[in-house]
């Protein structure tokens, strides 16, 4: 049994005009030690998907389908419970770690808040796992580093911090939402390679969230392509590297620096430009036939009309398109 | 930390002495002549004369501000023209039933406003936020002298809980005392809570959409818990803003309650001394609510640095 699986999630708003639909029919597994990839432009659901296995989505949120940890599905856990699981086995990196931090509390305290609340240690113990947690992201740990304040630590220190706090019981799912984003490059790498190693040497199961397909093909075992709430594409990352047949992936790659795997391109890749238009807004995408259509450079009548089907292509590798690329 | 420190020190000092400058003058360029009050109209020139120079009014006008700011430090603030006694008795008898009133008004306000506040937060948008705000609407809309007629009416003459104004004292025991104050500070109390409230209310409101609450959330911490340990420091700092405004409009409402309730209080006497003209109380008692008022501010400033690691720094500007 897988660790976690995800199936038929959708998630949608109610608003004053009615309900909008943010995740369409999401399924996947991440196992213990893998780490899967979910690649998209923002806005396309992301945040939402791993809000959305954490149970922190806003409350106008609406969630179907089933999350299984463990064979126990979260969706029908109640708040009390869910905080039970949070912290504990599931835990979670954000985006922003200027914002991700209290301000007027000590990197220890909020460190050691996670071991205090769920494992019941008191202040001492709590204090020196908080330092060992420290030391393990890399940070200085003694008195004085525990002491310091968010403000006092630079972007990639305080996420650190942020990992030492989702590492600090010990849970079996990490998801990392974009954790790289807001950091500048050398800082980006620095992150990266240690949640490669604190993921592996843990044996966690690493939900990793990105809108860089470069971070993708060096960090994952699996990736998944979100495309408008949908997934339009996923395999295994070196299969779908080797033959990206949906012509949002593609694109995707095309807008990639070109310095950036040089290595791992498609075979015979023809460069698209940057992909042009934007991820249609929910409440406009998702009614008929493929959402990419609006942007598509291969679309035809039938794209806009009828969904596109699920096509396996091979080794687990499946596309959502009429016309899936490469294939002989 | 210390340079901090040192600089609101420096802040609270040069305020202090900007607001005896002011008031000084203020008094200065009020028309009236202290002598011809006291004498009253008729007096003999040569009469007003020896007066004037008998009560310093002659002398020069640093003269007069200096012997005046040298007599405030010493505690020596002249003596009233209408009673014949030292200021600084005066104001001694009555500052024991304005300072306690006031003090016990902010605790109120305090003791109700904040949990209402956080209650109505993490209640958002259901009945009891509605309740709660529909309450502090209320208490926004009436005036304290309307609350204190009613509390009046209500807990001293119906039901005979509280007396219905005068003071005992503070020598027959402090029970006595707090139950004739306990009426006015409520009275006092009730709209600065309606306000503190509000303002409590929507910050946390605020902080609870922060990022570090969903990451406490993310840790496990329930949502009580997230709100009491991550939302609700971190809301106070413009709830503490607020609550040194309303310390100054607590003492200026001792003005209007006192008289309601007949207390002995210091705003009693100003409103006395200003209806009398006696000038020289205005000027002390004007001072040292002003000087309150600057010290309660510097006491605000002290909180934000307890309140915010970031505002420690040397080099930390406005929030
Ligand atoms: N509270 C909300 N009400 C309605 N729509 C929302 C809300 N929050 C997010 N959305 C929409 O959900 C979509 C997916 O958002 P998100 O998961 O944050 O995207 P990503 O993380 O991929 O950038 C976006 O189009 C966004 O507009
Ligand atoms: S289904 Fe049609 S529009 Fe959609 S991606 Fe494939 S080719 Fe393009
Ligand atoms: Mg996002």
């Amino acid at each position: 049994m897988d660790l976690l699986s995800v199936s038929n999630l959708s998630v949608g708003f109610d608003t004053p005009s009615g309900q909008i639909r943010i995740l369409d029919q999401i399924s996947f597994t991440v196992g213990r030690g893998q780490s899967v990839g979910l690649v998209g432009e923002s806005g396309c659901g992301k945040s939402m998907t791993a809000l959305a296995i954490m149970g922190l989505l806003p409350v106008a949120a609406r969630a179907t389908g089933t999350i299984k940890l463990d064979g126990q599905d979260l969706l029908t856990l109640d708040d009390t419970a869910m905080s039970g699981l949070r912290g504990r086995r599931l835990a979670m990196i954000f985006q922003e770690p200027m914002t991700a931090l209290n301000p007027v509390q000590t990197i220890g305290h909020q460190v050691a808040e996670g071991v205090r609340w769920h494992l019941g240690l008191g202040r001492r113990a709590a204090r020196r796992t908080a330092a060992e947690l420290v030391a393990r992201v890399g940070l200085p740990a003694g008195r004085q580093g525990l002491g310091r304040y968010p403000h006092e630590l630079s972007g990639g220190q305080r996420q650190r911090v942020v990992i030492a706090m989702a590492l600090a019981c010990g849970p079996d799912i990490l998801i990392a939402d974009e954790p790289t984003t807001a950091l500048d490059v050398t800082t980006q790498g620095q992150i990266l390679d240690l949640l490669v190693q604190i993921t592996a040497t843990e044996k966690m199961g690493l939900l990793l969230i990105t809108h860089d397909l470069g971070v993708i093909a060096q960090m994952t075992d699996r990736m998944m392509v979100l495309y408008a709430g949908r997934i339009v594409e996923t395999g295994p990352t070196a299969g779908v590297f080797n033959a990206m047949a949906h012509p949002y992936t593609r694109g995707l790659f095309a807008a990639l620096p070109s310095s950036d795997l040089v290595t791992s391109g498609p075979r015979g890749r023809e460069r698209l430009a940057a992909i042009p238009g934007d991820v249609p807004a929910p409440s406009e995408a998702l009614q008929f036939g493929c959402a990419f259509a609006p942007r598509c450079p291969l679309a035809e009548t039938r794209c806009r009309s009828s969904e596109p089907p699920q096509i396996a292509l091979q080794a687990d590798h499946s596309v959502a398109c009429f016309r899936p690329q490469g294939q002989t | 930390m210390a340079l901090v420190l040192a600089r609101r020190f420096a802040a609270l000092a040069v305020t202090l002495v900007a607001a005896t400058m002011i008031i000084f003058l203020i008094m200065e360029i009020l028309p009236g002549d202290p002598a011809a009050i006291i004498l009253g109209v008729g007096a003999q020139p040569d009469t007003l004369a020896a007066l004037r120079a008998e009560l310093g009014l002659d002398l020069p006008v640093g003269t007069r501000y200096g012997r005046w700011v040298l007599g405030l430090v010493t505690g020596d603030l002249g003596q009233s023209y209408t009673y014949s006694v030292p200021v600084s008795e005066l104001i001694g008898e009555r500052i024991w039933v304005s300072l306690p009133l006031a003090l016990i008004s902010m605790v109120l306000t305090v003791l109700i406003a904040i949990p209402a506040g956080v209650f109505a937060a993490s209640r958002r948008g259901r009945l009891a936020d509605t309740g709660v705000s529909a309450l502090a609407q209320i208490g926004i809309a009436i005036p304290n002298f309307w609350f204190a007629m009613l509390l009046i009416l209500v807990f001293a003459v119906s039901l005979g809980w509280a007396p219905a104004g005068g003071f005992a004292g503070w020598d027959q025991g402090p029970g006595s005392a707090l139950r004739s104050l306990a009426l006015p500070a409520i009275a006092l109390a009730l709209p600065q809570a309606a306000i503190l409230t509000r303002v409590t209310r929507s910050s946390v409101l605020e902080t609870l959409g922060e990022d570090y609450v969903r990451t406490a959330r993310a840790k496990g911490l329930t949502l009580n818990a997230a709100l009491w340990r991550h939302a609700v420091r971190n809301a106070l700092i413009p709830v503490v803003t607020i609550m040194g405004l309303q310390f100054s409009f607590l003492l200026a409402g001792t003005i209007i309650i006192e008289n309601v309730f007949y207390l002995p209080g210091l705003g009693r006497l100003l409103f006395q001394a200003i209806a009398q003209r006696d000038l020289i109380v205005v000027k002390d008692l004007v001072v040292l609510l002003a000087g309150t008022v600057v010290i309660v501010n510097f006491l605000v400033d002290l909180a934000y640095l307890a309140l915010d690691p970031r505002l420690r720094q040397a080099h930390a500007h406005a929030l």
